[in-house]
Formats: structure tokens, C-alpha cells, sequence
């Protein structure tokens, strides 16, 4: 089990959405390239249900990123809804061994209030996209990206999708 | 028509089999029937090309990934409001070229998505299996039986790709 004894840390009853584009959507399938790190990224942006300026937060995202429209000029989106316990029990696998891996959902309230990341690090340290951790945080032959690959899966998984619609004031 | 195999122009300029696209953009009907009747390609070929237009248009899984291509390369930089790359134009013509080698059933099974990073990402509907493909490369995980395989930095060929979406897709 788990300590989260950080205030830094989303409670685990907390939901997050991430936000769905088209370029995520095929067949109505969603694809784990939703979950995705560019190579700057450190973390996946999410937004909080549970604070209050989520709507206005996403409503503003939203109307300057039409790719995350349903249709145009439409006030439906997707929403990968995932449960931060859920998130923070992933485990990564290397055979029969559990890696030390962390997936950990922070707030990132700088600009949005709602705006959270989901973190992925080994012994405290991020795991980024295309980039290898310190030597020793892996095992050998484990790789940043396999990581990552994983840890998408595993989002995939456990994320519900939803299709809303934009709350107006 | 052989990749990389030089083709004469009426007007003397020559281009790579490969290059068309790039040297003369055609958009328009009239642009290709063109195109078509300058160069010098026999009746048998022009069957083949006939045929293989054919089996794009009506095919279902060639014509549906024709089109989802055709929404991936019109994303703008910053599509996903955190500074995404729009995808290399490499790496759309990269799966172009292994849509000419292919069927239409390798498609069956497979959805395409951008990534962040201006790549391709194909994922199996019916398996735990991706395939990133960039500029020159691509890396490929599967987990299967629990047990998690894959390749990162394979060098880009067509038909080595089309070999490993067939080999992952069973």
C-alpha cells in the first residue's frame, strides 16, 4: 500500500478527466496516444472535477482547441474520466518483478485552478519521453519509454469515456 | 512502378518515382489524368495503377485510413493545447508508402492517432499493441501472455513495417 502523506498529492477519491481530440478518437476507439507525453512534457495534463472553475476552465480550453469539439462549433467534447486511486495503484511489471514506479497526480493550479499532471517517476525522479532517467533508477534493459508505454496502457484501462456537454454560465 | 526508379519527363526534368508529390502538387483530377499521360508507362502498369486506385477507393480499410491520414497531416502546431507538433510530412508519406505495399485487410484491426511529438501511432484493436512511426524509424510494444516485447529505433522500409503489423496483428 501506497503513503500519501503529501498535500501536494490529489486525494485518490478525487476524478480527473483528460480531455479527448479527434486525433485520439478512431472508430470511436480511444487511443492510449490520449495519454501521451511530448518530449517537454514532464506530466499529462488533466483538469480536477471537484474544483469549482472546472467547466469555466475547460469551456476556455476547449473553444480556443476545436480538435476537442465533437463536431464543429458543437458544445460536446470527450472526457477520459480516471479515478486517482486508480491511477496511483498502477503498477509496471518487468517479469515477475514490480518496478519501482510511482504514477502520481499533483496540482498544477498556475493558470487553471483545475489543472492537475499526472507524474510518472522512479526512486522521485521523472520518467520522460525519450529521455533515460539517471542511471540506476531503472532496471537495465528497461527503458523511459517502455515505461511509458506501460503506464498508458494501464490509463487506457481504467479511464471511462465520456461524451459531455459545455456548461454555460 | 518501382520505388526510387527514375521516370522521364516530356519536358526533360526527371524525378525519383517517390518525388511527384513533392516537386508538382496534384489536388485535382485533371492534375493526375495529367500527370498520368505524360509519363511513359505501358498498358500493363497503367492496369496495375488502375486496379490499385480501384481497391483504394472501394476498399474499405485502405480508403478509411486514406482518409484519417488526410485529418492527421491537417493538424496545426499546438492541436492538443500543449505545444504538439503537427505531423512531419515524412512521416505521412511513410504510411502512404506502406499503404501501397498493402491490403486491405492489414487494415482490419488497426485505429491511427497523433502523437505529441509530430508521429504516427497505429494501435490494435484486438490486441495490446502499438506501433510509433516517425521520420526514419519506428518502435513497436506488444504485451502478450503478460509479457511485454517490443523494438524502439527500427529503420523505416515499408514493407519491414507492413511485416511487423502482420506479424503483431495474429
Amino acid at each position: 500500500m501506497k503513503a500519501y502523506t503529501s498535500t501536494t498529492f490529489v486525494s485518490p477519491d478525487e476524478q480527473v478527466a483528460r480531455l479527448v481530440s479527434k486525433a485520439w478518437m478512431d472508430e470511436g476507439i480511444l487511443l492510449n496516444a490520449a495519454f501521451a507525453l511530448a518530449p517537454h512534457e514532464t506530466y499529462l495534463s488533466v483538469n480536477r472535477l471537484s474544483v469549482e472553475s472546472y467547466n469555466k476552465d475547460i469551456k476556455t480550453f476547449i473553444k480556443n482547441h476545436s480538435d476537442y469539439q465533437i463536431a464543429d462549433k458543437s458544445d460536446l467534447y470527450r472526457r477520459a474520466l480516471l479515478v486517482v486511486g486508480q491511477i496511483n495503484r498502477i503498477e509496471v511489471m518487468n517479469g515477475d518483478e514490480i518496478l519501482d514506479v510511482r504514477v502520481e497526480v499533483e496540482p498544477r493550479d498556475s493558470h487553471t485552478k483545475s489543472h492537475a499532471g499526472i507524474f510518472v517517476r522512479s526512486k522521485g525522479q521523472n520518467i520522460v519521453h525519450g529521455r533515460e532517467p539517471l542511471s540506476g533508477t531503472l532496471p537495465a534493459g528497461v527503458s523511459s519509454d517502455a515505461v511509458l508505454q506501460e503506464v498508458r496502457w494501464q490509463l487506457l484501462d481504467i479511464a471511462e469515456l465520456q461524451i459531455c456537454k459545455l456548461v454555460h454560465d | 512502378m518501382q520505388r526510387g526508379r527514375k521516370i522521364v519527363m516530356e519536358e526533360e526534368r526527371t524525378f525519383t518515382a517517390q518525388e511527384p508529390m513533392m516537386a508538382r502538387p496534384m489536388t485535382t483530377y485533371a492534375d493526375v489524368m495529367y500527370y498520368l499521360h505524360t509519363i511513359r508507362i505501358s498498358p500493363e502498369d497503367k492496369r496495375k495503377v488502375a486496379n490499385r486506385l480501384n481497391l483504394e477507393v472501394t476498399g474499405k480499410n485502405l480508403s478509411r485510413i486514406f482518409e484519417r491520414l488526410d485529418y492527421l497531416s491537417s493538424l496545426q502546431a499546438d492541436w492538443d493545447g500543449y505545444g504538439a507538433l503537427p505531423i512531419a510530412r515524412k512521416v505521412i508519406e511513410n504510411l502512404k508508402n506502406v499503404l501501397l505495399v498493402s491490403d486491405d485487410k492489414d487494415w482490419e484491426n488497426w485505429v491511427v492517432g497523433a502523437e505529441p511529438n509530430a508521429t504516427l501511432m497505429l494501435q490494435s484493436k484486438t490486441n495490446r499493441v502499438s506501433i510509433s512511426l516517425g521520420n526514419d524509424e519506428f518502435s513497436y510494444y506488444a504485451l502478450v501472455d503478460g509479457k511485454r516485447f517490443g523494438e524502439s529505433h527500427v529503420d523505416f522500409e515499408p514493407n519491414r513495417f507492413l511485416n511487423i503489423m502482420r506479424l503483431l496483428d495474429k
